[in-house]
């Protein structure tokens, strides 16, 4: 069929993914406001819980035999903890922009360059 | 397998230009916007992949809770709302040369996923019974138990420690806001006089003023700059 | 009793860290008082006052301990009770090379302990009057505490590389006392003149004990293990290593090492052509000249000569050069101290010929001779610049002898214990000098005849360089202009008591008195280990070169009259023209300096220009260039250190697709 290409498999959810993940990374290396480079760094691990469901739902173990159905759903369950991080992860990062803010009265990342020695 | 095809490719387009929004668009209202956009797109994405109960969460924590956390930050911090790049045209090309060749890396590991057995029958045919979110309460409650807890106390400290770092602090200083005050009894009578109604003026604005401690800080920096230095004596 | 001088033994290691703690407390009163004491209204005088005072009691009180500690064991030597002791601590281990600190109590250390501590003593007194009104008063008696813990070490020695880490401390000391007026231009620079010099000579020395421990390592560990409290080239040992040597070391190694280590004190003891440092260091203050340049530093070199004096009496050819560089350095310093008319200058010469004399004596066979002479040559040369520096003092720092003369009613302390020391060092009618002189030239006339007689003539013209300072400084009528001050009883006293051993200590060690002679004292311990050279009858018996001597020293003296005594001028004009080109070769220091800087700056330039240009051109062009690639690629890595963290993450980015890349080329 012609249109077999179209029908979602594996390598589907993966370019998807990939495809998330580097437009994320633009963001974050590219980005000027502090706000944005937290968005698109939250792009890149929804990018990731992509490829986690993914591989969940296609690679799974051989749960047939025996008490297997324990096991095979790890990709899910990581999912679910990458999301807790990144909220966390959220939650500090903007923290630390509004105190970033209150002390250098800028989102401007240009302005974060304390790190030079 | 129809309406899978096609959702598929919805939410794809949809997750990819919305993510492309989030990069690029100019305004960062529009960007966090499209960024729910992209949330659920992604959310829907889950749902063909039999991670239903994922989805919800992924709705109600990144497309409600997170981007609300946004917006608020936005309005905390948006009275600039830059838009434009923060490199240069020669570096914006060399991140993109670097995110390129991530792709091309990641491209063929991708494809390789055609050599993968589709999801077995059986498989299915659980889902279909039982449903993937009993499945997935199993496992964390089981396997996952422990990692599952010490999540929990992870959202604890995040949320102890963003509170920490974003308040003013305990006593009322902004700690972020302190300057180093050189010894006084090197300075000037005239710039000590000067310094002393700095703080006085800072002791009265402080009483009624809601952002006292922005006033002491620029009230010291103030006092820093312009108080003339004499050369220490006697050391 | 027993135990009283079992600790005596035990802590004769105090005697030179009783002035190395003085050296520190004053170094910290120095930084100390003044901080405490001082107030922004008192001025440096003021608040020195205590450090003045505190300093020179520190200093003179080490140095009166040190001598009370000495004395028991001077005691015992001389009612022939004494041992030797020695103790030995490991140092410095590397593998099993153990090179060892301690100390060692025989006659001759003993000897010098002596010498040191006491001469040390009286010009420390003297200093008192002397340096008085120096701003430097402090720190000089800070040095002075810092040469004569260095000193006691080195004489204290038990092995090579011991006393040359103290032969080095007290180059250091000498130099910075040397150098103690640095703001003249002549001091500084006869300070690192000195330092040159002894580098020099200081070079071969340490070749000379490298190659030995070379050559002989083995044998010291074998012996070591049979005598586990000796130290590695410990001086004891050396004395068996000669005996034991097999006959190819005998032949040219022994030889070689010999010499290179007698370079050490060719440099120290100021020998012909190494000599030329130790009259400019006259620049230094006359306490120094006194104490350093004349009793106690210089003989160093003796004194090492005959620590190793085994090794020296195996090589023939060793024994020769030394016994012709002494005479000839005695010659040359007789001849330029003939023409000098500044006083020190010319008791500089003398010093220098005096230790030529020692040197030769050393060389001929009569080690004991010579060390009775450094020990005679120690008390009155000390106090014969003492009394220079009593007259320089009292005529306003003036030290050339034409504006002298006429000072014997002026300053009759000085002048009589000069004229005593002139009489001593001219070795006349029984003093000090005539004893320890008459032994040198008793064994030079067994080892060689010109020897001998080069040794005599020079004798004659000790008599009549000395005399004639005499004459120009003390007799005749005044030719300066200065004001002359009156004597100091700080700075006579010293030179009245100094004058004793000057007078007696010969007749006292002669063997004539109850005393035993100085040469079995300490001869007895030196021909331990194999030697062979007890004096041989020559040709004339002892009593005949004593009369043979003296003679000669009178006539010196009494032409010196002829010459300088204006009464008494019958020399005429002719012969004294006729000596013109003689004086003037003389009073231009037979050239060495002009040679040496002729050598310097015609022959060694060129290499060390050619060198230099090496060194810049080549040497640092590949060093800085190193530096500058380093620089430069540092610059280059630099910018990628923005500060900013989105150029952090794109290059984590980066080496991380860089790695995965080189993985997947890995594993397929």
């Amino acid at each position: 069929m012609m249109t077999d290409f179209l029908t979602p498999q594996l390598p589907h959810f993966l370019i998807l993914a990939t495809t998330l993940f580097v437009i994320g990374l633009v963001g974050v290396t590219t980005s000027r406001n502090v706000i944005r480079v937290l968005m698109s760094l939250e792009l890149m691990l929804n990018a990731v819980n992509i490829n986690m469901v993914a591989f969940n739902n296609y690679l799974s173990p051989a749960y047939g035999s025996g008490s297997g159905a324990q096991f095979f759903m790890s990709g899910q369950a990581f999912a679910i903890f990458i999301l807790t991080v990144s909220a966390a992860e959220a939650a500090v990062g903007l923290a630390i922009v509004i105190a970033l803010y209150r002390k250098y009265k800028t989102v401007d990342m240009e302005q974060f360059s304390v790190l030079k020695g | 397998m129809l309406l899978e095809t096609i959702l598929f490719w919805v939410f794809a387009t949809a997750a990819v230009g919305a993510a492309l929004s989030v990069v690029f668009h100019p305004s960062i209202i529009y960007s966090a916007l499209m960024l729910i956009v992209a949330f659920l797109s992604i959310a829907g994405v889950f749902v063909l992949n039999n991670a239903d109960f994922l989805a919800v969460v992924q709705t109600l924590v990144y497309g409600v809770g997170l981007t609300i956390i946004i917006l608020f930050g936005i309005m905390f911090t948006g009275d600039k709302l830059l838009s434009d790049r923060s490199v240069t045209k020669r570096q914006l090309a060399a991140y993109m040369v670097v995110a390129g060749m991530a792709f091309a890396l990641l491209l063929p590991a991708a494809l390789h996923g055609y050599r993968v057995i589709p999801t077995p029958a059986a498989l299915a045919a659980i889902y279909q019974t039982e449903g993937s979110t009993a499945l997935l309460g199993t496992a964390l409650f089981n396997t996952y138990a422990l990692p599952f807890e010490l999540a929990s106390i992870l959202l604890l400290i995040a949320m102890v420690g963003a509170i920490l770092i974003s308040k003013r602090s305990l006593s009322g200083v902004d700690e972020t806001s302190i300057k180093y005050t050189p010894n006084q009894s090197h300075l000037t009578p005239e710039a000590q006089e000067a310094l002393e109604g700095t703080t006085t003026s800072l002791a009265a604005s402080k009483a009624n003023h809601p952002n006292a401690a922005d006033v002491e800080a620029a009230a010291n920096e103030a006092a820093v700059d312009e108080i003339p230095f004499r050369e220490p004596v006697g050391v | 009793m027993d135990s009283w001088w079992m600790s005596l033994q035990q802590h004769v290691a105090w005697v030179p860290v009783y002035p190395l703690l003085a050296f520190a407390l004053i170094v910290l009163l120095r930084g100390v008082l003044p901080a405490t004491l001082g107030k922004e209204s008192s001025t440096w005088q003021q608040w020195n006052a205590p450090t003045k005072t505190a300093s020179m009691l520190l200093t003179v009180g080490a140095t009166f301990l040190g001598l009370l500690h000495t004395l028991p064991f001077v005691y015992a030597l001389l009612t022939n009770n004494l041992h030797v002791v020695e103790m030995n601590q490991p140092w410095l281990q590397a593998g099993d090379l153990v090179l060892s600190i301690g100390y060692r109590i025989d006659p001759m250390s003993v000897m010098m302990l002596f010498v040191v501590t006491f001469i040390s003593l009286f010009i420390q007194i003297y200093t008192h009057g002397y340096m008085g009104h120096d701003e430097g008063y402090a720190k000089f008696y800070g040095y002075l505490a810092l040469f004569n813990f260095s000193m006691l070490g080195l004489v204290l020695s038990t092995n090579l590389f011991q006393m040359y880490v103290f032969w080095e401390l007290v180059g250091v000391s000498s130099y910075l006392l040397i150098g103690f007026w640095y703001t003249r231009p002549d001091a500084a620079a006869a300070c690192i003149k000195a330092f040159l010099m002894n580098r020099v000579g200081d070079f071969g020395l340490l070749i000379g004990i490298l190659s030995l421990l070379f050559f002989t390592y083995g044998w010291w560990q074998s012996y070591l293990g049979v005598h586990p409290s000796e130290a590695l080239l410990g001086f004891s040992g050396i004395a068996a290593l000669v005996a034991q040597a097999p006959a190819w070391f005998k032949s040219l190694p022994i030889g070689i090492i010999a010499f290179l280590i007698f370079m050490g004190p060719m440099a120290k003891s100021a020998q012909v052509p190494l000599h030329t440092w130790l009259p400019d260091a006259m620049a230094g203050p006359t306490p120094i000249s006194a104490l350093i340049h004349a009793a106690t530093m210089v003989a160093a070199g003796i004194y090492l000569v005959g620590r190793v004096y085994p090794l020296f009496a195996m090589s023939p050819n060793a024994m020769a050069a030394i016994a012709i560089i002494g005479t000839v350095t005695a010659v040359v310093g007789a001849t330029i101290a003939l023409t000098q008319t500044d006083i020190k200058k010319a008791l500089a010469y003398s010093t220098c010929s005096q230790l030529g004399f020692m040197m030769a004596a050393m060389g001929c066979g009569v080690p004991g001779a010579g060390l009775f002479h450094l020990f005679t040559h120690a008390f009155f040369k000390a106090m014969l610049f003492l009394c220079s520096g009593s007259v320089i003092h009292a005529c306003d720092d003036e030290q050339d002898m034409r504006h002298m003369g006429g000072l014997w009613s002026k300053l009759p302390v000085t002048a009589i214990t000069y004229l005593i020391g002139t009489i001593a060092i001219s070795g006349l009618f029984l003093t000090s000098g005539f004893w320890s002189k008459d032994s040198i030239l008793a064994g030079a006339q067994a080892y060689s005849k010109p020897i001998f007689w080069t040794l005599a003539a020079t004798a004659g013209m000790t008599a009549f360089y000395m005399f004639r300072t005499f004459i120009m400084t003390f007799m005749g009528s005044y030719r300066g202009s200065a004001h002359v001050h009156h004597e100091m009883p700080v700075m006579v006293a010293p030179l009245a008591v100094l004058a004793v051993p000057s007078i007696a200590v010969g007749w006292a060690l002669s063997g004539q008195g109850v005393l035993p002679s100085f040469e079995t004292l300490i001869t007895g311990h030196l021909m331990h280990g194999g030697g062979h050279h007890a004096v041989a009858a020559g040709n004339f018996t002892h009593a005949q070169i004593g009369w043979l001597s003296s003679g000669i020293g009178l006539t010196g003296a009494l032409l010196a009259l002829a010459f300088y005594w204006k009464p008494l001028n019958f020399v005429p004009g002719a012969i004294q023209k006729a000596c013109m080109p003689l004086y003037t070769f003389f009073a231009k220091k037979w050239y060495f300096d002009e040679v040496y800087n002729a050598f310097v700056s015609k022959v060694y330039m060129v290499f060390a220009n050619a060198s230099s240009t090496f060194d810049r051109g080549v040497i640092d062009g590949l060093v800085t260039g190193v530096g500058s690639t380093i620089d430069a690629s540092g610059g280059l890595a630099r910018q990628l250190q923005t500060g900013r963290v989105q150029t952090y993450i794109a290059v984590i980015f980066f080496g991380l697709v860089v790695l995965s890349l080189l993985g997947l080329l890995w594993w397929h």
